[in-house]
């Protein structure tokens, strides 16, 4: 009797696997502004959340495991720890993978080995993925070789065992970790519920929790699709061991939530709170919960459904703390288009045949090995098979798989191609934008004015001086837009923090440092800005000279006065085709009743945002 | 109506390429498997190669086939094949249609000599269809899937004769026209998938049914074993 589960189970796979893969020839000819949701304001979305953060955590398993049976001993769990090795094997090949979809120039991925930034997060995450893929792929040779001719090579592998899975579960540590090392470094991106000093270590211990019920997930759902008896007794152990770990975790979260004074914050109903609270349902407190109870644990069902439950939290957790929760700092609206999930499942689908093709031919676990044994023997008293319309005859073995799910999969490659997106390559990304392209974007909606950056950075002294314009206290990395400075329309405007510079010199004790002690406190016997700030603030030859004052011109003086001539030469430019640029309508276009009766007669025809 | 022509013209026409594009590397990439099981299986490896060349010509050019039993059969099937290789390929609405698609063009037909060669290849397909009606072991060996083809195949042309010749047709344009793409770019859908594929695989197919007449190794053997004349000289 054939497998049906299985078979029907694989040709999703397929399926899933042929719509990534014209997804993948879409990305890579096309690029990410074509084929994605991704901008420049969100381009950490579904991929880096699920594919990266999401994938290293899933691939936990494999150190877990290992920890447990070689290093504590436990020899219960010995039949998981070979699938979980594998596991965490393709899980990080995945995330090597997915990596190279997500990067904006994908052949410079081997950079990191050769030019070290030691003082970059993702040097270490880089190094770390390096490292211990090549770890796990040591830790998988065994089980390759076991039944081959290599016996030499085979036991030379095992004795190098011990010290490898050392090395593994060492660097597992340092990068369960330094994933969140790489969230540690923006505060103002990464909302308040999930940025914490303890980012690092709330990772590292997640990622164990994640990496027991993975484990769980995977032995349940194997058995299920291969129709074997579930190793009950080794799943109660590991839903203990899971329980403790979860408990573990909401402890710490819940502490290191309580002493940064953020509890309140969790229900104060906004969409990110309420998403925080079903992540920390799904994967903690439910799982949690549950796995305590002996009931529970006798049950097959029950511990297949809360392992999920927990694992499809923890990856909402890595998605939200990578991506969604950003969202709240950059407020730019993000989704991610189908073929973002495409490419996401479709790698997953491919590890998962990875998996049973692997399983089914090495000594993984008992599963694959007796499966495969039982279907040759059900071949040799079964009807030829053919295919429904053709009429063909299929074969036998893996000739019919081969016949079957290549179909599938072209099929799914054809519709893939067809729906994907066939639009022009996206040049005008804020990076082609500051070296070189002459278009800046004001305000936050969608409109952009030419402005010559590379002049502007030249006359204002070269790569020093972008604090000038971008100036380091702005958040989320977002360019100063002109009002901040020219706030009144009218007046001149002081652009001195004074607040800013009293929390920065100790409070109500520092007047002195700059008023003198004993003055009066006015302009005049204060210190300039150029006393202190010689090096990191003052260009050699600012361009707005106002700033050295103190004072930036008013909105309308600025404006008039930057502006205008540089629009009135533009427009006597005919190759850019727009001879109303100097008009009052190219940029008052709308607006105010007050604008438009100014404006109506010098009809703007053609209007500055017309170059976006 | 003009929506359905839109996406008849537009979507369809894209998903029929890529359908037939990747379906065909598919299908040879699965010829190759099977050519390597052909040759292990073969007792005798060598493929005469001058031999099989000149018979398989004699397949495409069917003229020792003229002196045979089907000659009626025959020369319906020859003049249909070439009709069906040469109109949708040299057809100068067709070549107009892909030149501005993708920017690659070649010579045409000329309208009179294409006209010619659809109406020719439609009286070759109501040939086939006839025999396969008519002859008793034809009949026996049919299959849903072979009218389903044929019909595809003479509305195919039918649809197209009259898009070329709007004022002989009883239908509105619009529905000769969607008729026309949905049935031409059905048999591009199923060329991967049918027995249209021996258009892809008649190299292959040729090959492999040339080794597939050599015996297995030991397959003398076996015979003489089965007839109880194990060991005897042949």
């Amino acid at each position: 009797m054939e497998n049906r589960r299985l078979f029907l189970f694989k040709g999703v796979m397929w399926i899933l696997a042929g719509l990534a893969a014209a997804v993948a020839i879409v990305r890579f000819s096309l690029g990410l502004g074509v084929s994605t949701a991704l901008s420049d304001s969100t381009p950490w979305g579904l991929w880096i959340g699920f594919d990266v953060m999401g994938g290293v955590a899933l691939a936990a398993g494999g150190f877990v495991m290992a920890a447990v049976v070689h290093i504590f001993h436990r020899e219960r769990y010995h039949a998981a720890a070979r699938p979980a090795i594998l596991t965490a094997f393709l899980g990080y090949g995945a995330v090597a993978v997915g990596l190279l979809f997500d990067l904006g120039l994908p052949w410079n991925i081997w950079h990191a080995t050769i030019y070290w930034n030691v003082r970059s997060a993702l040097f270490e995450v880089a190094w770390c993925v390096m490292l211990y893929l090549t770890v796990l792929a040591l830790e998988v040779t065994p089980t390759i070789l076991e039944r081959t001719p290599f016996q030499k090579t085979y036991r030379f592998f095992v004795k190098l065992a011990l010290p490898i899975m050392i090395l593994g579960i060492m660097l597992s540590t340092l990068h369960q970790s330094s994933l969140g090392t790489m969230l540690l470094i923006m505060p103002f991106r990464v909302h308040p519920l999930w940025y914490s000093h303890l980012l690092p270590e709330l990772f590292f211990v997640s990622a164990i929790c994640l990496g027991i019920v993975m484990v769980m997930v995977e032995s349940t759902v194997t058995s299920w699709l291969y129709r074997r008896e579930p190793e009950m007794e080794m799943l109660a152990g590991l839903a203990r061991l899971a329980s403790i770990a979860l408990a573990c975790y909401f402890v710490m979260k819940s502490a290191d939530l309580l002493l940064q004074g953020k509890l309140a914050t969790v229900f104060d109903g906004t969409w990110l709170a309420n998403l925080f609270i079903l992540e920390m349902l799904l994967s903690t407190v439910i799982p949690m919960v549950g796995f305590a109870f002996p009931a529970v644990r006798r049950s097959f069902r029950g511990m297949w459904f809360l392992a999920c439950c927990s694992v499809a939290g923890f990856v909402l957790d890595r998605i939200n703390a990578s991506g969604l929760s950003q969202v709240w700092a950059t407020r730019r609206f993000y989704f991610p288009e189908w073929t973002e999930f495409a490419i996401s499942l479709g790698i997953v689908a491919a590890c998962v045949l990875v998996f049973f093709f692997i399983q089914e031919r090495f000594p993984v676990d008992p599963h694959g090995l007796e499966a495969v044994e039982a279907e040759r023997k059900a071949r040799a008293t079964a009807l030829p098979a053919f295919a429904p319309f053709a009429q063909v005859w299929l074969g036998e073995g893996w000739r019919k798989s081969a016949k079957v799910y290549s179909f599938l999969f072209v099929l799914a490659l054809a519709v893939g191609l067809t729906a994907a997106p066939k639009a022009e390559p996206v040049v005008d990304t804020r990076a082609v934008r500051a070296v070189g392209a002459n278009i800046l974007r004001i305000g936050p909606g969608p409109r952009y004015v030419y402005f010559d950056h590379k002049k502007h950075q030249d006359e204002a002294g070269g790569r020093k001086s972008c604090a000038l314009c971008h100036h380091l206290h702005q958040k989320g990395d977002v360019g100063t837009p002109c009002v901040v400075c020219h706030e009144n329309l009218f007046l001149p405007t002081s652009v001195f923090n004074h607040d800013a510079h009293v929390s920065a010199l100790a409070g109500n004790d520092s007047c002195a440092k700059c008023h003198g002690k004993g003055e009066p406190i006015r302009v005049t016997p204060t210190k300039k800005c150029s006393e202190c700030h010689d090096k990191d603030m003052m260009a050699a030859n600012p361009v707005v000279k106002t700033f050295a004052s103190k004072w930036a011109p008013s909105y309308k003086d600025a404006m008039h006065t930057m502006c205008i001539p540089c629009h009135e030469e533009k427009a006597k430019d005919v190759t850019l085709k727009l001879p109303n640029l100097g008009r009052c309508g190219a940029c008052h276009n709308g607006g105010t009743e007050s604008e438009k009766a100014y404006t109506a007669e010098f009809p703007a025809g053609t209007t500055a945002g017309a170059r976006s | 109506m003009n929506t359905w022509v839109a996406w008849a013209r537009g979507p369809f026409l894209y998903l029929a390429f890529s359908v037939l594009v990747v379906g065909a590397v598919r299908q040879w990439v699965l010829a190759i498997g099977e050519l390597a099981r052909a040759h292990r299986m073969a007792g005798d490896q060598r493929v005469p190669w001058r031999w099989m060349f000149k018979k398989s010509l004699g397949w495409i050019v069917p003229v020792n086939a003229l002196r045979g039993t089907r000659i009626p059969f025959t020369i319906a099937s020859a003049v249909f094949h070439a009709g069906m290789l040469l109109v949708p390929l040299f057809l100068a609405g067709h070549v107009a249609l892909i030149e501005q698609g993708i920017g690659i063009g070649w010579p045409t037909l000329p309208a009179a000599a294409a006209d010619a060669l659809t109406l020719a290849a439609l009286a070759g397909l109501g040939v086939l269809l006839l025999y396969r009606l008519l002859e008793r072991a034809a009949r026996f060996l049919s299959g849903p899937q072979d009218y389903l083809l044929l019909a595809l195949c003479i509305t195919a042309f039918l649809t197209g004769y009259l898009v070329a010749h709007p004022e002989a047709s009883p239908l509105p344009f619009t529905v000769i026209y969607l008729g026309h793409l949905l049935s031409a770019e059905l048999i591009l859908v199923l060329i991967p998938f049918s027995k249209l594929a021996h258009a892809l695989l008649f190299a292959s197919t040729r090959i492999v049914w040339e080794l597939g007449w050599h015996f297995v190794p030991g397959g003398g053997e076996k015979v003489r074993a089965a007839l109880g004349k194990a060991g005897e000289p042949v």
